[in-house]
Order: structure tokens, then sequence, then C-alpha cells
């Protein structure tokens, strides 16, 4: 019967289709094979179940006695979902040959396949009654003991068919699959591994050997039993994260690169490998390429928080802050989203002045991690609303959790200094300068406050910090000049002057503003000196450089009365005027008594 | 089932039915189907000894056909039987007519029908006749009638007669009544012997590929000798060992079928390796090991092609030679496996390069490694290999790690003829160099060696042929040596290899070559004929046991195997291991022995007068001389020269022309010549080669397998008597596994000589004529301790003896031989 289906298979197949057949190549083959048995294999192999049965039915009208066809159609059946059809069609054959010992034991697997214990146990057992050690029987009693969780009977099964099968892949990858359902790995992986040398491109088998490496930290052999380099393999989102984590851990990244690549090649889209893959790039600061990698797993994935949250980090571009606000929207705002992503769209907003949404973002900040920086988050944002209260309280609560941070008590001794508290502003300050003495802020804003209190040790203090400020760090302009103003303070008019002199000098256009002070403090000393003129210059920068200084206006008003300038006088008197200044009610009184030495005023 | 009775078939030949006539063999069968046999004195057919015999007919009898019969006396009818409803018939032979059995003085008034003719007849069994003992006999129960004067014989004779049984189930159960019905007997026991050597036949004949059924009929036989000697342990031996192999076949066959249900390929190939002897019963099962090659094929090209996918080309080109192995001639598979292997040793290469060491061109150690193996490359050029190895070895010492060595030692190879050895350290240089003008040259060097390698085996393909058909053993053992040494995988190589190393006993090489050839052929492409004759060949050369010589004792002149002390016979060459001096007989013919050193040169034999001529020429030599004895009056008659073989020193040839004086010993030839019948081996001369079991040189085993039995021996007469020279005899010699002659067929004449051994002695001679069973010369040798005494023999009804005397010594003084009423005297060398 046997060689009868033989001859038919020579007489069916072209040359080529079979030697393509044998080659392994059944695409290639299949349209060489016009028929056969080998036809129908080929279709088998590639899921092709429909064609296989076609093909396998119209060789069994040429060679209906031929077992292997009989077993391979009923196979084909079952796969195309109709196992009952591949039951009915093995039982009637076996009825019609009862000396085809063999089919029982087909019988019996699909028997087993589908869930009907009982029957398959029978048909095994017709088969083992004749021959005790017939191995496909005993491979089948095991596999059938797995399905029925006896995987030690399973075991025993399989060591039988491994006397005559000692190379077999379904003996293996049994034995190794019982020992998983032990919970052995140990035991598992042998087996596994031998079965997988035979079966390379089993990814089911692949990834049940990767699962036990992963569990006993073997990354090298995890390595070896997945990349597999099969669709299946592609296409499997947690065999990606188990290779990948596997070359993490070897520090493997150009393997993990080229990993992804391919992978993406053959499934692209494997979420996974695309974020691993833009990490890898991000983290290899190569930016363009790992922004593109994170666009598209975004875009194949649009729930995907951790990515839009590195896509905010990543934004550049005049829409730069307008598309980190959009990707760390998604990401704060997706279901599994990350306080992290919710922290940075905080920022972000009160970056922007959105100190409502920053707010409201930062109240479904839950995690306890980031309660520091919302907390202190809110200080900044009670700052920018002028909540000293508020600020002043969190101020103090972040720093009673952390002394040492520079940030809060930079803004402590700000927000004190606004609330009028100079010792609190000052004592803020100077632990703030002793973090960060380089600090040009802190230590000007420290002798600030010294120099605008009264108590003459505090001048010196002040002279002291910036003495040391520009001896040790930086000699820049404002350093001289508060240097100067603290000279002046403390009754030393050449230093005063010299110092102011030096910062003058040093001051770059465009001047701003805040320098105003020391135009006028300098062009008071002029006017003491009687020097008018001089004096005149720099109170006119002074005033330029603020015209909403009164002090200036008024001292420049009464330069001008002392150099007889009716007409900038009156300008002067004017702008106090449209300034409704209380100096104004001064100069008049100055100018009625038409003195020519007018009171200066000093800020 | 003939065939199963060939041997005892020869047992009719040894009692005619003629000679038989004092009584009966009486055979009967109880109703449960059991035979038994009884001797007696005499049988009366309706209590008369005389009957008449009615040729079986159809249809009606007339009276007067009846009224004609002749009557004969009963003994003389031959073989009577039940025809199987009662009536007596006599069987006439094998196909032929049978004669029903009438009393002598039936008759019929009115015609009656043939079947009823001649109804129930009163069966008398006469025990004794004098003591009137006497037992009726009811005809149900008779089974048959054999006339002669010993009944075991008869029915023995009786058992062998496979056409007077209705089936195979009643010849056995008549043999087991006949082992139950004689026990001890004489023909008993050769019942038992003949049934031990079928087994024994039987058993070899299947394992040397014959019918599965065969085997399967010859367990009724096992079952048989079972049942009738239960304690015979050799028959207890054999039928296990039936047994065994039924066993083992019947659950093959299970395991091979269920392994191809279940695809397990590999394995049902690998199961099938000790099942392949016996596989010509089985067509399907070779159909299935057809499908096995190709579906073993596609499985390892499928895991070439994933272990591709793996990106892992070391084990991928593993696997596509695997597949490549099951299916040669597969151009797809070939071509996966280039690009494998191409792969592989890119990958290879680029991991390698990086850790090698190379030299600066400018440096001392570049320059003189230059120097090394452009010196090697010209010297291969030049054919000095020599030089070429002395320079690849200092191009060595100054960079072992460079892959331009191993091209130049590859190339060095080639020059020297071990092409596809060159091939591996080729593919060795690929791994190791990366760079294309490297590899360029790599390429070059491979494309040349393979063409040559093409070349080469295409023209050492077709000078093995032509050897092969001139049967030149020694010629081809050279060719097949270097043949393989170009490339030691090629199937015809290796399978001729292995068949020649066998037949000139180079066991090891034997053994590797058919070893590897079977792996190797265990494919698409492989022959499985020559696959069975090498499984044959190997299993033969592997089961073959060093000769047992003996460490004393003094070596033969004609085999050159020492024997010990108390052997007189050579069991190789059946040569006496006595020198002789001269034999003579009164004082009218003389055949004087002349030796050297051990060695027989000449036979002179002088005749004193005309007569002499005559009675020489009627010595005792019933089976003609053969061909190339010289019977005829002439100068050399009775003269004979005995030529050496070289080296190891045995007996070459004999001739009855003389020996140039200074002419050099020859080299033993293995050069077997088909022309004529028997094959022979040939020496340079053409003369045919003496070539016993030991023969150090050729294994007659191995070359029987092949060519036929082919072991040669010579004596001086057709019976191997070691006195009387009356011609060159050449005999075609059989051995038992102990190597000790079994039989041996004279050339050109009707004389098949058989040898009985105890031990190294040999204690009987029979020469049989064609399809004679009873030898017609029987020689037996008698012993005295370590001593031969005498020899008696038989020829044609005439007797002859030979003695021997001792000194008080014991020292052999002279041999008296009684041949046909003359005595010669031999005498041994002083």
């Amino acid at each position: 019967m046997i060689s009868i289906s033989v001859f038919l298979f020579f007489v069916a197949q072209t040359p080529d289709g079979a030697a393509l057949y044998r080659s392994a190549n059944c695409p290639g083959a299949i349209p060489e094979l016009k028929s056969g048995l080998l036809l129908g294999r080929c279709y088998f192999e590639l899921r092709q179940y429909g064609k296989a049965i076609e093909a396998l039915t119209n060789y069994r009208k040429a060679s209906p006695a031929d077992p292997e066809a009989v077993i391979l159609l009923a196979a084909s059946q079952e796969r195309d979902g109709h196992g009952d059809a591949g039951i009915a069609l093995l039982e009637s054959f076996l009825k019609q040959n009862p000396d085809q010992i063999g089919i029982h034991t087909a019988l019996a697997d699909l028997y087993s396949r589908l869930g009907q214990g009982p029957p398959a146990m029978e048909h095994y057992h017709a088969v083992t009654a004749t021959q005790a050690d017939d191995p496909g029987a005993r491979l089948g009693l095991g596999w059938l003991a797995l399905r029925e969780q006896r995987p030690k009977e399973a075991i025993d099964e399989f060591e039988r068919a491994k006397r005559i099968l000692p190379n077999d892949v379904r003996v293996l990858s049994g034995i190794g699959t019982a020992y998983i359902r032990l919970g052995d790995c140990e035991k598992a992986s042998g087996p596994l591994r031998a079965a997988l040398d035979l079966a390379p491109d089993d990814f089911n088998l692949a990834k049940a050997l990767a699962t036990c490496y992963q569990e006993g930290k073997k990354w090298n052999e995890l390595l070896g039993a997945l990349r597999t380099g099969t669709p299946e393999e592609a296409a499997d989102e947690s065999a990606s994260a188990m290779v990948i984590k596997a070359f993490q851990a070897t520090s493997n990244a150009a393997g993990e690169e080229a990993y992804c690549r391919r992978v993406i090649v053959s499934s692209p889209a494997n979420v996974t490998v695309h974020t691993d893959l833009a990490d890898l790039l991000y983290a290899s600061k190569r930016m363009p390429e790992a922004r593109s990698e994170y666009l598209t797993a975004v875009k194949l994935r649009p729930d995907y928080p951790r990515v839009h949250e590195r896509l905010g980090d990543m934004a550049e571009g005049p829409d730069r802050a307008k598309e980190a606000r959009a990707q760390y929207e998604a990401a704060a705002n997706s279901r599994t989203g990350t306080d992290s992503a919710r922290m940075k769209l905080a920022q972000l907003t009160f970056s922007e002045g959105d100190f409502k949404s920053a707010k409201s973002v930062a109240a479904r900040i839950t995690d306890p991690t980031f309660d520091h920086e919302k907390k202190f988050l809110r200080l900044q944002i009670d700052v920018s609303e002028q909540n000293w209260n508020e600020a002043a309280t969190l101020a103090n609560e972040l720093l009673a959790g952390d002394k040492q941070n520079l940030t809060v008590l930079k803004i402590a001794g700000k927000v004190a200094k606004i609330q009028d508290r100079s010792p609190d502003a000052a004592g803020f300050m100077e632990q703030a300068l002793a973090l960060d003495p380089s600090s040009k802020d802190v230590r000007y804003d420290l002798a600030s406050i010294y120099l605008n209190s009264e108590d003459p040790d505090r001048f010196a203090r002040a002279k002291d910090l910036l003495n040391e400020f520009l001896n040790k760090y930086e000699q820049d302009a404002m350093g001289y000049l508060l240097l100067g103003k603290a000279y002046k303070q403390l009754k030393d008019p050449n230093n005063a002057k010299l110092n102011f002199r030096l910062g003058l000098d040093r001051v770059k256009p465009p001047v701003k503003e805040d320098l105003s002070w020391a135009y006028n403090s300098y062009a008071l000393m002029l006017w003491d000196e009687n020097d008018f003129d001089n004096a005149y210059v720099y109170l006119t920068q002074a005033v330029q450089l603020n015209p909403r200084d009164d002090y200036s206006i008024y001292n420049l008003a009464l330069t001008c009365l002392q150099l007889g300038k009716s007409d900038e006088l009156n300008a002067a008197r004017a702008k106090l005027v449209a300034m409704n200044s209380p100096k104004l009610a001064d100069l008049d009184k100055d100018i009625e008594a038409n003195k020519p030495k007018a009171r200066k005023k000093d800020k | 089932m003939r065939r199963y009775f060939i041997c005892l078939g020869f047992l009719a030949a040894m009692f005619p039915a003629s000679a038989w006539a004092q009584g009966y063999a009486v055979g009967t069968r109880s109703q449960d189907g059991k035979i038994s046999f009884q001797a007696v004195e005499d049988f009366q057919v309706n209590g008369r000894g005389k009957v008449k015999l009615l040729p079986e007919a159809k249809g009606d009898i007339d009276p007067n056909t009846i009224k004609r019969l002749q009557k004969i006396e009963l003994r003389q009818a031959g073989i009577i039987r039940n025809d199987g409803t009662g009536r007596l018939v006599k069987l006439n032979g094998k196909g032929m007519s049978r004669d029903v059995v009438l009393p002598e003085d039936f008759s019929l008034k009115a015609p009656a029908k043939a079947a009823e003719v001649p109804g129930r007849l009163p069966l008398t069994l006469v025990h004794s006749k004098k003591a009137k003992q006497s037992d009726t006999l009811a005809p149900e129960l008779f089974f048959v009638l054999l006339p002669g004067a010993s009944a075991d014989e008869a029915v023995l004779q009786f058992l062998s007669t496979e056409w007077a049984f209705s089936s195979l189930d009643e010849q056995l159960a008549a043999m087991q009544g006949f082992v139950e019905s004689f026990p001890g007997s004489p023909s008993t026991e050769e019942f038992r012997n003949l049934l031990q050597q079928r087994l024994t036949t039987g058993l070899n004949a299947f394992e040397d590929g014959g019918a599965f059924k065969d085997l399967l009929l010859l367990k009724r036989f096992d079952e048989l000798g079972r049942k009738g000697f239960p304690k015979d342990v050799p028959l207890k031996t054999l039928a296990d060992r039936i047994d065994a192999r039924i066993i083992f076949v019947n659950d093959k066959l299970k395991l091979l079928n269920s392994l191809a249900l279940m695809g397990a390929w590999d394995t049902f190939l690998d199961q099938y390796l000790d099942f392949e002897r016996y596989q010509s019963s089985f067509p399907n099962i070779v159909d299935l090991r057809h499908e096995a090659l190709e579906e073993s094929t596609r499985v390892h090209a499928h895991r070439a092609r994933a272990w591709a996918l793996r990106e892992d080309h070391e084990m991928a080109s593993r696997e596509a030679e695997s597949a490549k192995i099951r299916d040669p001639q597969n151009k797809e598979i070939e071509q996966v496996l280039e690009e494998e292997k191409l792969k592989a040793s890119r990958v290879a290469a680029g991991a390698s390069a990086k850790a090698r060491a190379s030299l600066a061109k400018d440096s001392e150690q570049g320059v003189r490694f230059d120097r090394a193996l452009y010196n090697a490359e010209r010297a291969i050029q030049d054919k000095d290999y020599k030089k070429a190895e002395e320079e690849i070895q200092n191009a060595q010492r100054e960079n072992p790690d460079a892959p331009a060595v191993l091209l130049t030692r590859a190339k060095l190879l080639a020059g020297r003829g071990q092409l596809a050895d060159a091939l591996p350290l080729l593919d060795r240089y690929d791994r190791l160099v990366s760079e294309t003008a490297e590899r360029t040259k790599g390429g070059d060097a491979r494309n040349e060696i393979l063409y040559n390698l093409r070349k080469s085996k295409e023209e050492s393909k077709k000078e093995i042929d032509a050897l092969m058909k001139t049967g030149d053993y020694s010629k081809m053992g050279e060719v097949l040596k270097a043949a393989l040494k170009m490339d030691p995988n090629d199937l015809d190589f290796l399978f001729e290899g292995g068949l020649v190393a066998g037949v000139l006993r180079d066991t090891a090489a034997a053994q590797q070559y058919l070893t590897k050839y079977l792996e190797r052929s265990n494919s698409l492409e492989g022959d499985l004929k020559k696959r069975d004759q090498a499984w044959r060949i190997r299993d033969a050369v592997s089961g073959l046991k060093a000769r047992q010589e003996s460490s004393e004792g003094s070596k033969n002149w004609f085999s050159g195997r020492k024997l010990p002390e108390g052997v007189f016979y050579c069991p190789e060459s059946l040569a006496f291991q006595v020198p002789i001096d001269s034999v003579s007989i009164n004082k009218v013919i003389s055949m004087n022995f002349s030796w050297n050193k051990g060695r027989l040169e000449q036979i002179q034999t002088s005749f004193d007068d005309p007569k002499a001529g005559r009675i020489y020429r009627v010595l005792p030599t019933p089976g003609a001389a053969a061909a190339e004895g010289d019977s005829g009056l002439s100068s050399d008659l009775g003269k004979f020269y005995f030529k050496y073989a070289a080296g190891p020193g045995f007996l070459l040839s004999v001739q009855t022309s003389p020996i140039a004086k200074n002419a050099e010993a020859r080299e033993f030839r293995a050069r077997v010549d088909r022309r004529g019948t028997p094959i022979r081996l040939l020496d340079d001369d053409n003369q045919p080669e003496a070539v016993l079991s030991g023969n150090p040189i050729v294994d007659i085993r191995v070359l029987k397998l092949l060519e036929g039995s082919i072991g040669t021996t010579i004596a001086g007469n057709s019976f191997f008597n070691p006195f009387l020279w009356d011609g060159v005899h050449y005999f075609t010699v059989d051995y038992d596994e102990a190597g000790r002659a079994e039989s041996a067929q004279e050339w050109n004449a009707d004389n098949l000589v058989r040898f009985k051994w105890e031990g190294q002695r040999l204690t009987e001679i029979q020469a049989f004529r064609k399809g004679t069973a009873s030898p017609y010369y029987r020689r037996t040798i008698s012993y005295s301790g370590p001593m031969i005494v005498g020899e008696d023999y038989s020829v044609n009804g005439k007797t002859g003896k030979i003695r021997y005397s001792y000194s008080p010594a014991k020292k052999l003084q002279d041999i008296k031989i009684d041949n046909d009423g003359k005595e010669w005297i031999a005498r041994p060398r002083p």
C-alpha cells in the first residue's frame, strides 16, 4: 500500500518540485507540485489548511489506503477547525484497516488535542497492548498526561519514548514542559534546549525556554534561546521585552539595537522594539532618530504615557513649549499616566504663567515621592502670585524637611525681604550663601538687605561680603556699586566714590533700570562736593533709567534749581506732579524759599 | 519448501528402493493426527502379501480392467500410503499419477464407481511370522507402508520425499513421529544432524539476504527440533537464534512503521541500519526508507534554513551538510550549503581578523615570512614537495597564525594529490581572511583544486573499473589507496577501497572505508545492492579472527603455518607435515623428494622399466587427474617443481616443468581469473596460485563473498594421499570457521572431497561423485598419542591402508602404503 503511494508520488511530481520540497522550500515547490502527498504536506506546513485538505483529498482518491495521507488529512481538518471531521475520518479508516496500529496513535493524539482524554487513552492502550514500547503511543500518553495535569506521569511516558527517540523534539520538549509544570526550570532547560536545537524556529519552544532562563537570570542563554528570527517572535512583544532585558543585562547595546532594527523590519507594529530602539538612540544622543522612533511608538500606541513624557522632554523648535505641553498632557491624562509626567506638565504650565493649570495638574499628583517638588511648585506659584504668607509658610515647610535647599532658601529670603522681615531674610540669605558662596545673586541680595538696614555692623558685613566676592569671584559693576554704597553708609566717602566710579565704569549698555539708585547715590556725593554739573549728569541718567523714581527726579530738580535750569526744573516738577509724588511739596517749598541750596534727598 | 529438503534428499540416493526387501516400516496416524512408525516383518492386505495396482481414475471401473491387472509382491510396490479416504495408494513419484492398491483376489462383478474401489480393506501387521504374532489395522489409521530392511532408514528416506506428503504439517508430523518412534537409532541421529544442518543453512541463508517467509518456514523445523530433541543444546541454541531473528524482524517492522507514521524519520533511518540486511523481503519498508531519506533531507534542510534565520550560519551549514548527505544531487540544498558556509566563514573571518597578529611587511620577520612562502610556492610548482614543506614550516615559525600558510599548505596537498584534503584547509583559510583580495586567492585555489579533483577522480574511476574487470585486486589496492588519498569521501572509492582492503587483509582500512561508505551512502543516491554488499563485507571483516597458530611446532612446507606436534596434515593445505625423502615400490618406481631449507623443491620419479609407467598411471586416482596433471608417458613423467611466494614463503604453485635456477621468487598476486571454471587466482606467469585460508595477503573468506569460492590447494592425487604423486591436482577449497579445510572440489574432475577433523587433526577423508551422498572413497586416519599410526581407505569397493612405523625412540621410520595390492614404501627425511 505504501509502495503504491510512493509510486504515485513519483509519477505525480516533477523532479524539480520534489527537489524543492526536499530542500524545505515549500513556497518554491508548490507551483511545481501538481498534486500528491507532498503538495498536501507543503500546504500544511504553510498553514494553508484548506488547500492541504483539498490536495490530500485528491491524493487519497488514488491512494485511499495510505495511512500517512489520512493522518495528515485529519490533522489538516483539525487545524482548519474541524477536529470532529478528522476524528470521523480516522475512525472510518481504522475500521477499514484494523491492522494499521499507527492509526490508533494518530486518532488518540487527535482526541487528546481535542481534550477528549478517555477515548484517547483507549486508543493509546490499543497500541501499547501489542507494542508496549511503541514510541508514538508513549509520546502521546506523555502529552495526554501533561494536558491532564499529571506532569510526573508525563515525564515517565516521555522517558520511555526517549529510549527509542532520543533526539525527538516532541519528546524533549515534552519532558521540558513537564518540568516547567513542576516548577523546575533547572531541569526543564536541558531538554528544552536540546529540543530547540532540533527545531530552531519553534518560537513557542524558544519562548518557554527563554522564560526559564529569565527566571534564572541566565541572560546569554536567553539570548541563545530567543532571537529565532521568526515572524511569530517579531510579533510577540513579551518575547521582544525578554530579549531586550537580556541585552541590557549583558550591556550589549549594539546587539540590542541590531535586534530591534531586525524585528522592526519583520514586524513594524512591534511597539516594544520601537520604544527600546528609541530609548537606545536617546541614550546615545541620536535625538532625531530617537524622536522618530518615539513618535512611531505613540502612533502605534496612542496611550503611551512614558513615551509621551519622553517626547515632551525632547520637544524643541519654535513650538517647543506647545509640543511639550501637548505630550505632557497626553502622558498626564493617560489612565496609566505617571505623576512624573504630571509634575513636568505642572512645571511647564507654571513656567508659561498658567498658574491655574499648574495648580490643577499638581493637585492630581498623588505619588508621595513628588511631595517635595509639588510643594516647591506651589511655593513658586505663591511667590508668583505674591501670596507671601502662603509662600513663607511653604518655604518654611520645605526648609524644615531640607535645610540645605538653596533655591528655597533664596525664595524664603526674598519672601522675608518682601515682608520686611529683614533679619529673617538675612538669615535665609546667609544660609544660602554658605551653601553657595559663589552665588552672586544671594550675595548681592544679602548685601542689599544689610545696606538697607540701620545697623552699622551690617554695613560692615555687607562691605566684607562684597569685598570677598570682588576679590574671589568676579569684578562686576554691581559688586563695586554696592561696595560703594556700603562705604558710603560707613561714612568712607573716598572708598565710596572710588567703588562707585569702578562700578559705573564697568556698567555696560544697555544699563538696567535697577541701577538708577547707583547713579543717584553717586550724584548726591558729587552734590555734597558742590560738583552740581556732574551731579546733574548722573541724576539725569538716573531719571532716564528709572523715570518713576521720584527721589531722583526731585534731586534732579534741586540740581537744576541750583544750576538755574528753569525749564528742566519745571519739567521735573511736572513729572512729580504727574506722579503725585509726596516730593512735590518739598520741591515747591524749596522753590518758594528760593534758596539756592536745595535740600538733597537720597534714596 | 523444496530447498529445505535438499540435504535430506540425498538419503534417497543412499538407500535405493531395490535394496530393501526384508521388512516394512508402517506408519499409523491416530485420530488426533499424531503419526507413529513401527517395524513389522510383513504386511498383508486382505490377508495376502500380493496386491494389484489400479491406476487412479475417475468415473466407473470396469470389472475387466480389474481382471487384467497383474499381481505383484507388496514389498515391490514402493511407497504405499493412505489417500485420505482410507484407501491405499501407491505413489509413483512427484507429479505422477497414483495407483490404487487392491487385494490380489479383488474382483468386480459389475462396474463400480472408482472412488468406491476397492472399499474398506482389512490390513494385517505381521510382527513375527515365526511366532505368528500379528495385529489388524483399521485402514482409517493406516498412514504409510515403506518396505525396507531397516525401518528407521526407510522412514528417514521417506521423510525427505516431500511430494509424498499432503502438506508440510503432515510431513512435520511424520518427522515428529519418526523421532519418537526410533529414539536413539542411528537414523534418528542422522535426522538430527540433517535438521541441525538445515537450521544452520536456513538461518545463514536468511542472514545472507534470504526471504523472511523462508525463515518463518524454518521456524516450523526449529519447533520440530525442540519437540523431538528437547535436551539437545546445539539444536536449542539454533532454534533460539531463529526465534530471536524472527522476533527482531517482526518488532523492527512494527517499530519502523510506527516511526514512519509519526514522522520520526531520522530515528527511522537509525533503526533501519541493522534491519537493512533483511530488507529484500519487505519492499514496502524499502519504500518507506526511501521516503525517510527524503523527509530526513527535508528536516535537515528546514533546520538549516531555521538556523540561517537565527543568523547562526555555522549551525545552518552543518544542517545543510546533513541534508546534502541525504540528497547529494539536490541543487537547492547545495546552494544553501554554499551560502551558509560562505556566511559562516565571513563571520568567523571577521572575528578572527581582529584577534590575529600580522607582521609588518618591512620587518625582518615579515620579509622572512614572505620569502619562505614564495619559496614554498615555487617548490610546489617544481614538484619539490619536501622543500615546499620545509619552507611552509619556516613561514609558520615566523607567523604561526598567518592564513597564507594555510593557503600554501592547501596548494602543497593538492600538488601531492591529496586534493580533497586540501579543501578543509581552504575552508579554514576562508574563515580567517576577510579582505576581498585574500578571499579571492582562496577562491582561485579552490576552483583549481575542485577542477583537478573532478578530473583526477574521473581518471581514477576509469582505471579502477578496468582493474575490477580484470580482477586484479593487488593493483586495485594500490590505485584505490591513491584515489582515497585524493578524495577520502568519494563513495565509489570508499566502497571499492573497502572491498579491496578486505580482500587484501587490511582489516582496519576495510572497516574504516566501509563504515564511512555506509554512513555517507545512506542517501537517496545510495545503491542498495552496494550497501548490502558493504554490510556483508564489513561484517565478514569484523568477524574475522586471527588464525590460531601454534606457538610451538614446525612450519608446514606448503602453508607456512606452524603446526603443533601430533598434527600430520596441515588443516589449510592438507599437505603432510613430515618431510618425505622418497617413495618407492619394489625398486621399480622411485619418487625422490628434494628439500631446501624446509621447502619441498621438487619430486623426481624414476622408472626402472616400461611396466613401471603403467603401474604409475594406475595409482589410486579413480578421479581423473587434473588437466594440469600429466598422465602420459614422457620424459618428464613424475617430475614436479614447487614454486614459493617471495617473503612469506608459502607454496605458490606446482608445475611439471623445471623452474629456472636463478628465477626470483614471485610476489603473491591477487588477480582473479574469472574466465574459466572454477575461478582462480593467477600469478604473473598466469599460473594458478595456491591460496589457503591463512594466506597472509588475501582473505579468501572476503573474496568468496565477492567472487565465489576461490581457496585453492594443490595435491599429488585426488585424495590427498601425501605420498603418491601422479600429477598436479588443483582443488577449490572451502574452509570452516576454524580455518580448516571442509571440502575440496577438484578442478576438471567429478571429485568432491570432504574432511573431518578433531581439533587440528584430520580424521577422515571422503570423496563424492556429483549428486551422490555416499562417498566412493573413504579414508580414516588413526592416531595414538602424538603419533599417526595408520590410515585405512576404501575406494569403489577396493581397500587399502597406510601404516606408520616408528623407532623405539618414537621417530617415524617408514610408511607402508598398501595400494591396490601393491606396497609402496615411503621414507621420511632422516
